[in-house]
């Protein structure tokens, strides 16, 4: 299996002088096709500086990033923009939708900035919105959706298309417990149709429901285990995935 | 990797719908920008219509001709000659034939006009109101002032020539106050006659026919030109004005967009697509600004038509506008709003897209501007101004309006230098305002542009303040007093004569006392002479010597309103001034109460073709103060040093109480008998609404603008009112810090654009300083006091509820 993100020696020091922060200290990452990845670790310890500069959001202060087998290293912004639109599917904690844009509308649009005419835009959007069983709110704009459904439309973006890299930030921060086991639940169902997916969280529950927990320190991976098999996995593994 | 792809057509569609969806969902945030546009644009085609069309092209006289040829022939044949030969020379020709004719129980001479209402050059010059144009010998129209004197329609007068019946009401609507009688072309018997032509090369001299009289060429060209370069300057200004309010309205919208454009960019979108969302937005607001601007602005034009038509005194064709000035006006709005757009979110696209993402405000970015650089622009404006000849017709546009730009540019350089003294004397303050001011120095380059626009709103105002006085002050020394009258015994074509015998002089005097015996209570009459050049001969020797003021390079302003009158004993002694006070040598007494700092001049006209200047020696003394009574007189001694003749020209009538209604027309009517005029008090233009209305509306638009930039600079720092308010800060603290904010805004833009103005002003009437005065101090106080005190009043009052910043954070 050829791994879908790549990250070499990665380091991240932001500011300079007395006030720098080391946020990330030689991280080295890899993620399959077809593999979630969770990211725990203590708040400050550097999990979204990891996500920014996989997701091509931030640039390291030193190592290199692989998306697929393109080095970031040498890509220009525009580059870098194009890789977000075609391959990279990013969930934030809280702020995900564009405001005034219809659930539809906000899926479609990373196809449509890529340059596919609406319709066919539309169409993808749609199915994508149907595969995390909320296409009947297509029509309706961000404030009229609860939390559980912006971020469901959220990863309906993120997977839109044939986005390989899916990327989340706390995704469940601002949901309840049931709502969060959801959308980690959908999250690892669209993995297992074939994306790579990193999902940063501190919740050791939903962490459980990953492929493998990564754990991170001041900056440093400390430990990367297996995470103990749920009883959710359990059952995947003796009926296959499902929807 | 697959074929590229190049976004194109889809992305910009996508991109230019969410644009219309985003300014649709947040116009009500951008009223403030958008009505302020709009007036902009509105007063900037309102003023453009107003001012093109205040400007009477050729006095209502030429039409559409550009040269009238003066025929006043010395019998009926040769008259007819010289309009045969004219008709040769110029191809078309407009007849006007002139009669003045004596209606049988009024002295006033009467213009009977033949002309063709349908005439070449002249069909603008005549339009029915009432009844219809006369056709054949005897029919004739009257204006309206004439229909009591000559007769109603359907009266049968004789106006020479046998009985006309009057047939219509008509008027000159270049010339509403013109006054005349016109009967059908060929039936007027007369040697007289306006020739309109059209002359293609109007600098080669005209041949000399026997009895063509004169010619006079249409100067129009120049006045329109000036015109157009005010108009243009005003735009300018105005358009500055839209560009440095829409900067300022949008790096609020940009503000308020952030995360959305950050996500935007997460999603992958170009840097060019960002700046496109914005500058959709940008173009938006323009474009519906524009076109409020224009129904706001030609609405304005139409209603106040009729106002200025009555002041301009010609008719004014409501459509008749500069229509490629305003539609250069409004795509030149909608551009400066489009790129005022793109400039903050070209900030926003250059930032990284997790900073975008977070919502924090970018850190402030220093701003460094040497003061030098700023006087260097103004003083550079100021000569620039100097030099446009502004006053003059002959004005140099482009020098003009640079100048402007270059005044405005460096006010508003100045704006850091001034905030930072504002920042240094925070020292000493209370925490409140202390922190107000610090921040308001760290965060200016966010609010620069609305404190520029707060600057420029004050300026403008001020300028049209200034403006205002000085188009007031020629006439703002009131002519007479309510109790006192002139009655002129000359017309401008029947000057006085200087050869009446002491029984004609004194049958004049008494039929002046017998239209005076109406006033009651007790007046006092005075003769008032002229001094007339006798040995020059001739009719134009009979021009009386004038007063005068040099204005420029042989321009000359009178100073006497017409005629100077000669300080004969009695006139003196009838003023309660003692004969025996002109000192020797004095050639000119000058009443105390008037301006005493302009040297004064002596005009002999007789001496052709140029009038000979005579330097004046001046004595003050106590003289009415009014400029049409005796209050600038001419010496006996200069008189007779010069041998110059007197002529009686009228009588000032003093009266020992304001003169009723009642008593001036008994007066006016027993003076139209006798063939004489009466002056009584003009109550000058009042300019003051102009002022008033100029500071009301700069003082509202500049608050409008202090409250968006105590926006930016406060919103940028809600964290820390947040955390003033966690640490228990009261509303104290923080009606401190707003008022504070809103009166250092304030105060800066009043020091800066008053301070811009005046150089503009100064520099534009350097040549008449004295125009400026009085200094309108009420309005000078109401914007350079009263608009800091609302400001820090009302950012006091608004700080006090939670601030709605604190929840924007927690939008979208
Ligand atoms: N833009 C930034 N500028 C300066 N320091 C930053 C920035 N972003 C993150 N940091 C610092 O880097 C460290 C790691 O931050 P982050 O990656 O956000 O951690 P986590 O997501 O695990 O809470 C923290 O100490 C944080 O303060
Ligand atoms: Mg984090």
């Amino acid at each position: 299996m050829t791994a879908r993100l790549r990250l070499e020696h990665i380091s991240k020091v932001y500011g300079d002088g007395a006030t720098a922060v080391h946020a990330l200290r030689d991280v080295d990452l890899s993620v399959a096709d077809g593999e979630l990845v969770a990211i725990m670790g203590p708040s400050g310890s550097g999990k979204s500086s990891l996500l920014t500069i996989a997701g091509s959001l931030e640039d390291p202060s030193s190592g290199e990033v692989f998306v697929g087998d393109q080095s970031l290293t040498a890509m220009s912004r525009a580059e870098k923009a194009r890789l977000r639109r075609r391959s990279i599917g990013f969930v934030f904690q809280d702020f995900n939708l564009l405001a005034g844009l219809t659930a539809a509308e906000n899926v479609a649009m990373p196809l449509e900035l890529d340059g596919i005419p609406a319709r066919e835009a539309r169409k993808a959007a749609m199915s994508a919105l149907e595969q995390l069983g909320i296409d009947q709110r297509s029509e309706h704009f961000p404030d009229d959706l609860s939390g559980g459904e912006r971020q469901r439309v959220a990863i309906a973006r993120a997977i839109v298309g044939d986005r390989r890299l899916l990327l989340a930030d706390e995704p469940t921060g601002a949901l309840d417990s049931i709502n969060s086991e959801s959308v980690i639940r959908l999250l690892r169902d669209a993995c297992h149709r074939g994306a790579a997916g990193v999902v940063v969280t501190h919740e050791a529950t939903l962490a459980s429901w990953a492929d493998r927990v990564v754990f991170i320190r001041d900056g440093r991976v400390v430990d990367q285990t297996s995470a103990p098999s749920g009883p959710d996995s359990l059952l995947a593994s003796v009926l296959g995935p499902q929807s | 990797m697959t074929r590229e792809r190049q976004p194109g057509r889809p992305a910009r569609r996508a991109i230019t719908r969410w644009g219309w969806r985003l300014f649709r969902r947040e116009w009500k945030q951008q009223l403030l920008v958008l009505s302020l546009l709009t007036v902009a644009v509105a007063t900037a085609i309102a003023g453009s219509a107003m001012a093109v069309n205040a400007v009477s092209v050729g006095e209502g006289r030429f039409g559409s001709a550009n040269a009238i040829l003066s025929v006043n022939a010395h019998d009926q044949a040769t008259g007819v000659a010289v309009l045969a030969a004219a008709q040769k020379l110029y191809g078309t020709t407009d007849v006007i034939a002139h009669a003045e004719v004596t209606v049988p129980g009024t002295v006033v001479g009467i213009d009977v006009r033949a002309q063709d209402p349908s005439g070449a050059y002249g069909h603008s010059l005549l339009a029915l109101r009432s009844g219809r144009y006369p056709s054949g010998a005897g029919e004739v129209a009257v204006t309206s002032n004439l229909v009591s004197v000559v007769g109603h329609v359907g009266d049968t007068v004789d106006l020479g020539g046998g009985p006309r019946e009057v047939v219509g009401v008509v008027e000159n609507p270049g010339k509403l106050s013109d006054t005349f009688a016109l009967v059908a072309p060929g039936t007027l018997a007369t040697t007289t006659y306006s020739v309109l032509v059209d002359i293609a090369n109007p600098d080669r001299p005209v041949p000399q026919l026997a009895g063509l009289d004169g010619v006079e060429i249409s100067g129009s060209g120049n006045v329109k030109q000036a015109v157009a370069a005010t108009v243009l300057a005003a735009s300018t200004l105005a358009l500055i004005l839209v560009a440095l309010v829409a900067s300022a309205g949008f790096v609020v919208v940009a503000e308020r967009r952030q995360r959305n454009l950050g996500l935007l960019s997460a999603l992958g979108a170009t840097g060019r697509h960002v700046r496109m969302v914005m500058v959709v937005n940008g173009a938006l607001v323009g474009v519906v600004a524009a076109l409020a601007g224009l129904i706001v602005g030609i609405g304005g034009w139409v209603a106040s038509a009729s106002a200025i038509e009555g002041a301009a005194d010609h008719r004014i064709a409501r459509f008749d506008l500069p229509w490629t000035l305003i539609v250069a006006t409004l795509v030149i709005a909608i551009i400066l709003a489009t790129l005022s757009a793109w400039w903050p979110a070209r900030s926003v696209s250059r930032q990284p897209v997790m900073v975008a993402l977070s919502g924090r405000p970018a850190s402030p970015r220093p701003v460094h501007r040497s003061i030098g650089l700023a006087f260097a622009v103004v003083a550079a404006g100021f000569i620039a101004l100097g030099f446009s000849k502004p006053t003059t017709p002959n004005v140099r546009t482009a020098l003009l309006i640079a100048g402007l730009i270059a005044v405005v540019v460096g006010s508003v350089l100045a704006s850091p230098a001034a905030i930072r003294v504002l920042a240094t004397l925070s020292r000493r303050l209370p925490f409140g305002p202390r922190l107000a001011l610090r921040d308001l120095s760290r965060h200016q380059s966010r609010a620069a542009a609305a404190l520029a626009a707060i600057t420029l709103g004050i300026a403008i105002s001020v300028s049209i303040v200034g403006i205002a006085v000085a188009s007031q002050s020629p006439n703002s020394h009131p002519n007479l007093s309510a109790s006192q009258l002139v009655i002129h015994s000359a017309e401008p074509d029947r000057p006085p004569d200087p050869t009446l015998t002491t029984t004609q002089l004194t049958a004049l005097d008494e039929q002046a006392a017998s239209i005076v015996a109406s006033i009651h209570g007790s007046t006092r009459t005075l003769a008032l002479d002229v001094a007339v050049n006798t040995a020059a001969g001739g009719g134009a020797g009979n021009r009386p010597v004038e007063i005068a003021t040099p204005v420029g390079q042989r321009q000359y302003d009178s100073v006497s309103h017409g005629d100077a009158y000669v300080a004969t004993d009695d006139l003196l002694r009838g003023l309660d001034v003692d004969p025996a006070r002109v000192a020797n040598g004095a050639d000119v007494l000058r009443s105390s109460a008037l301006d005493s700092s302009l040297p004064l001049v002596v005009l002999d006209f007789s001496s052709r073709p140029d009038s000979s200047v005579l330097p004046a020696t001046t004595q003050q003394l106590d003289l009415p103060p009014y400029g049409s009574a005796p209050s600038t007189l001419l010496t006996q001694a200069l008189v007779s040093a010069h041998g110059w003749g007197v002529a009686r020209s009228g009588w000032f009538i003093q009266a020992d109480h304001a003169l009723t209604s009642a008593e001036l027309d008994a007066v006016r009517a027993a003076a139209a008998v006798a063939g004489f005029a009466v002056e009584q008090e003009n109550a000058p233009d009042d300019l003051s609404p102009v002022r008033n209305w100029a500071t009301g509306i700069g003082a509202a638009l500049a608050l409008a603008l202090v409250a968006m930039a105590v926006g930016l600079i406060r919103g940028e720092s809600v964290r820390d009112t947040r955390t003033l308010a966690a640490t228990g800060a009261e509303a104290r603290t923080r009606r401190a810090i707003t008022s504070t904010t809103a009166a250092a805004l304030a105060v800066s833009g009043v020091v800066l654009g008053v301070g811009g103005a005046s150089v503009a002003l100064v520099a534009v009437f350097h040549s008449r300083l004295t125009r400026l005065t009085p200094i309108p101090v009420a309005d000078l106080l109401a914007i350079g006091v009263g608009l800091p005190l609302i400001a820090t009043i009302a950012g006091w009052l608004v700080a006090g509820r939670e601030p709605r910043t604190f929840s924007r954070q927690m939008l979208d």
